[in-house]
């Protein structure tokens, strides 16, 4: 029994003693379980949903419905014309937009029953269902007063109006959930084999390799530019690999520009391999870097919308997505696959892809330290 | 000179780890670099190697400044780093590629290199093998090998023995004399002792970050007062009556005998004869004497007071 103790307490001892792996263990999936819980349980004022309201009505029941969704907090509904929103949910840049229609309060009142139409992308199914509850809402509170007692009775009995889902005009793309998956998956386990790159790289600076290649007469951004190299190939080589099985297995295609697939896929190959080598940088240990490297990965692929929908952030949070390069992954590798969208398209994502690739690049090179920290 | 550093210093924060070191190394010769560990020894080759800059002093490539990563001098050095600094999961040869590649080495450069680097070391038969597979004291020759494929003039070998067989390292040893005959510079970072009197014909020796000597292999012993203890291996154990005559002989201070080894030691190396003599007149026969010489260990002891594994 006492063998057994000191076993034990040998055990306990050695874990304290390696801080990082105290990090690792605790502190970070304290913090993963930190931003689950503001996605799930946060309060319904966090939910955000990129809305439009096209007024074609223009009456002063109408304009007042208009303010409502303006000042929801949930839609935050931004004016458009009736001609834009077709392409704003096409590429996905909103997830709902509201039309009212010509004649809406006069017909309303009328009896005549005038359709709301709401419109979604093919990924914002899940947003349209929330937005009808808000619209519906907005309705009641803000319009009936307006148009008198009948018709704000009538919200709970007959109602003088109807909403209609629809998609966006010129025909929306399919969604592939299938495509979505390949595409967050993809991101996700790239961006694994960067941090286990990243962990190579401090397994060979353990070895004293980083010192003999560094005897040759070569400057330290070609050595830098070597990992990148290699790893974004290793990266490209993974993602012709998946979308190839996925092509066989599940019919996935690349129904937008093709040359815009390639760019969107060589800017995340890039970048990912340049992130491996910023986590490499501030690695101290391969063991404590692996942990620190996936916990990286884990927030990154969240955040690029891989496993929730978007909406379900707090709003901060979907801030935040704009300034995380895998988001920008997803939706190039969806806008160039499912959604059939042109080169355009992939331009924003993947100069995105490049510019973060250049700026971790640059960031890795600065702080990483040929030699094994004393 | 093909290498000459001057005046080396290196500090880490409030640390000085190398404080002025100088040293140089001529074709075909090894000079040895020899300190306790923690001494500065790998710091110095760091700078030497054109790893690390120094914050003063330079290092001199056959006449010429060191400068810079990219600095073309450095295909005129080979260092073999005190880790075993290679790609365990690839084949020897295909380790030497890379290294090969990075001095521009084109592929027929590198496949003659390749075979005569691995021939030299004794690997040839190996080559395709993976490193994983190899011993600890077959990985020490192929890290050996992997710093002679561009052909450097300087080698520098950053302890290249540590945790080695005896035969490796002997076999390390030949491949290094070898080198030096074919008019290689080589510099010997050890703290071994026996290594450098083996190989090297001038050590400088390093302590606490300062040169505290040097000088050739005979240069030092010099410094060092000579030794005054003749060793007789007498013949027939035995507890022989003269032995309390010799301790009161002239010149004698002390006499112990164990295990048939007879220690006198003597106020003067010149009192040696008279000890050899008496024991004739006492017809107690011996196969052999020497007396002691000063070694690199005894020369390190009264240079800094203390031994060289006890920084």
């Amino acid at each position: 029994m006492r063998s057994l103790l000191a076993l034990v307490k040998k055990d306990l001892k050695l874990f304290r003693a390696d801080r990082r792996a105290v990090i690792v263990t605790m502190v970070l999936p304290a913090m993963l379980a930190l931003m689950f819980g503001f996605i799930f349980r946060g309060e319904r004022g966090e939910l955000r949903i990129k809305s439009r309201v096209v007024d074609l009505d223009g009456s002063p029941a109408s304009q007042k419905l208009v303010k409502a969704l303006e000042a929801d907090e949930v839609l935050a509904a931004r004016p458009a014309e009736r001609a834009e929103v077709d392409d704003l949910l096409r590429r996905g840049t909103v997830d709902v937009a509201v039309v009212i229609p010509r004649q809406f309060a006069a017909r309303a009142v009328a009896g005549d029953q005038p359709a709301i139409e709401l419109m979604a992308g093919a990924t914002s199914t899940a947003e349209a269902g929330v937005a009808r509850g808000r619209v519906q809402a907005a309705i009641a509170t803000a319009i009936a007063p307006d148009l008198g007692a009948d018709f704000a009775h009538c919200v709970t009995a007959t109602q003088p109006y109807s909403m209609v889902n629809k998609s966006p005009a010129g025909g929306d793309a399919t969604y592939d959930g299938a495509a979505h998956a390949l595409a967050g998956m993809g991101v996700q386990f790239i961006l694994i084999g960067a941090v286990d790159a990243a962990v190579g790289m401090l397994n060979e600076r353990q070895k004293g390799l980083f010192r003999r290649l560094r005897t040759a007469p070569l400057s330290r951004w070609v050595l830098i530019a070597s990992r990148i190299i290699s790893g974004a190939l290793i990266a490209l080589i993974t993602i012709a690999f998946l979308y190839a099985f996925g092509s066989f297995t599940l019919g996935i295609a690349i129904k937008g520009d093709k040359v815009g697939f390639a760019l969107v896929a060589v800017g995340f190959a890039v970048m990912a391999s340049s992130l491996g080598l910023l986590i490499a940088s501030f690695g101290k240990t391969p063991q404590a870097t692996r942990g620190v490297g996936i916990f990286v990965v884990l927030v990154a692929t969240m955040l690029s919308g891989a496993w929730f929908p978007a909406f379900l952030f707090p709003r901060w949070m979907q801030t935040a997505t704009l300034f995380v390069p895998t988001r920008w992954a997803v939706d190039g590798l969806d806008a160039m696959t499912w959604r059939g969208l042109p080169l355009q398209d992939a331009i924003l994502p993947a100069g995105i892809l490049f510019l973060s690739a250049l700026v971790l690049a640059v960031w890795a090179t600065l702080r990483f330290r040929w030699d094994e920290p004393a | 000179m093909l290498l000459d550093a001057r005046g080396l210093v290196k500090r880490f924060g409030k640390l000085t780890a190398v404080d002025g070191v100088s040293l140089s190394v001529a074709a075909g010769s090894c000079t040895g670099l020899l300190g306790p560990n923690g001494a500065g020894k790998t710091t110095t080759v760091s700078m030497i190697s054109g790893l690390i800059a120094p914050d003063a002093g330079e290092v001199l490539v056959d006449g010429a400044p060191l400068r810079g990563d990219t600095d073309e001098k450095k295909r005129k050095i080979g260092l073999v780093p005190q880790d075993l600094a290679l790609y365990d999961e690839l084949a020897a040869r295909d380790n030497l590629e890379v290294f090969g590649a990075l001095y521009g080495l084109d592929p027929l450069e590198i496949d003659k290199a390749a075979k005569s680097a691995l021939t030299l070391v004794g690997l040839a038969d190996r080559a395709r093998d993976r490193v994983k597979t190899y011993s600890g004291g077959m990985k020490r020759r192929l890290n050996l090998a992997a710093a002679l494929l561009h052909d450097p003039q300087i080698l520098i070998l950053d302890e290249p023995t540590v945790g080695v067989d005896p035969q490796s390292r002997s076999a390390i040893f030949s491949n290094l004399e070898e080198l030096r005959k074919r008019g290689k510079g080589i510099l010997y970072t050890t703290h071994y002792m026996e290594e450098a009197e083996r190989l090297c014909q001038r050590i400088v020796i390093v302590d606490h970050g300062k040169v505290i000597a040097d000088d050739t292999l005979r240069g030092l012993e010099k410094a060092v007062p000579p030794s005054r203890v003749l060793t007789v291996e007498i013949e027939e154990a035995a507890s022989p009556a003269w032995l309390p005559d010799l301790r009161a002989l002239s010149g004698v201070e002390s006499a112990e005998l164990a295990d048939q080894i007879l220690r006198v030691t003597l106020a003067d190396l010149a009192r040696a004869p008279a000890v050899l003599a008496f024991l004739g007149e006492r017809r107690q026969r011996f196969s052999h004497f020497r007396t002691e010489r000063a070694d690199l260990e005894d020369i390190f002891l009264q240079l800094t007071g203390h031994t060289l594994r006890d920084p």
